[in-house]
């Protein structure tokens, strides 16, 4: 029994494009089937809209209104267009983290291409957003105001350095945390069964129920966080101290 | 439950992450630094010089990024 067992990625369809190996594998059908999933509940919940909600459309509403308050909270008034990029983010790896809780499924964001991927994707999107928006004075963002000018020299690739390791630490938070969850529950799956002779096999068994609620608290945590990192980094971009 | 958390300031609900933020910036700052780095060092090919100052400055970004977050919060 390997505990690393559940990352392995197989081939369901093998696909070849000019030499680049880009088959279907269990992870490409585990984000299919978080889209599908994701667009299904919000087309239905949103098709026949009620003044008073029934229980589809209240959720749907509750997650509109969630996401809105943090991009509001966080960015201000400006970031009332970027609700859909935040809100897209948060959903596909909110619902990843919790098919991954699903017995015999895949997390895909257990993968740190995938995370990174993703965290690579909006860092790239903010440094857009904050050239487009302020121009070249965006590059004043990495000389913090009342740097005496000595410093100037040392503080300035140290904000470099800082501002570039934000999508690996993106990444790594959110990977590190799947990864390590989903090892711990097949270990202790693991025990229960070596100590399955013994008297005391349930005390393993317990543990492992007590880490499935954790790791479905993490979930959701893990995609709030990220969610969050990314308001914060868009914030920077767009409201330049 | 939910709902009183949800009132919480932001920097509040985030508290409950600090030891994995510090874990992740310990790790990421470094690493981003090196490869900075070793991009350089091909680029210029003067081999170790980048990939040990860029490093350097690194884990300096690290606990500069810490002690800003730390002092943000409490």
């Amino acid at each position: 029994m390997n505990p690393l067992h559940q990352f392995q990625i197989h081939k369901l369809i093998n696909l070849n494009l000019f030499g680049y190996d880009i088959s279907f594998t269990n992870s490409s059908l585990c984000m299919m089937i978080v889209i599908v999933a994701l667009s299904c509940l919000f087309i239905a919940a949103s098709r026949k809209s009620t003044l008073i909600p029934t229980r589809l459309q209240a959720i749907v509403e509750f997650s509109y209104v969630m996401i809105s308050d943090m991009v509001k909270e966080n960015i201000g008034k400006e970031g009332k267009k970027y609700i859909p990029l935040i809100f897209a983010i948060f959903f596909f790896i909110l619902g990843g983290n919790l098919l991954g809780m699903v017995p015999y499924s895949f997390t895909y964001t257990s993968h740190i291409i995938v995370t990174f991927g993703l965290a690579l994707g909006i860092m790239t999107i903010i440094t857009i957003i904050g050239f487009k928006i302020h121009g070249m004075h965006f590059l004043k963002f990495f000389v913090p105001e009342g740097v005496p000018s000595l410093l100037v020299p040392l503080v300035v690739p140290i904000e470099v350095i800082s501002y570039l390791s934000r999508p690996l630490s993106l990444a790594v938070r959110l990977f590190a945390n799947m990864l390590a969850g989903h090892t711990m529950l097949k270990v202790f799956a693991g025990f229960s069964i070596t100590m399955s002779c013994y008297y005391c096999w349930w005390v393993p068994l317990l543990v492992n129920i007590a880490l499935t609620g954790f790791e479905i608290v993490v979930a959701g945590l893990q995609a709030y966080v990220f969610a969050i990192l990314s308001c914060l980094y868009l914030n920077d971009a767009i409201n330049m101290h | 439950m939910k709902q009183k958390n949800q009132k919480k300031s932001e920097s509040e609900k985030l508290k409950m992450g600090h030891g994995i933020n510090i874990m992740t910036e310990l790790f990421s700052v470094p690493v981003t630094g090196f490869f900075i780095g070793l991009f350089l060092d091909n680029h210029f090919e003067t081999k170790p010089i980048c990939m040990i100052v860029f490093f350097i400055l690194g884990i300096i970004a690290a606990f500069w990024n810490i002690f800003k977050m730390l002092k943000k919060n409490y």
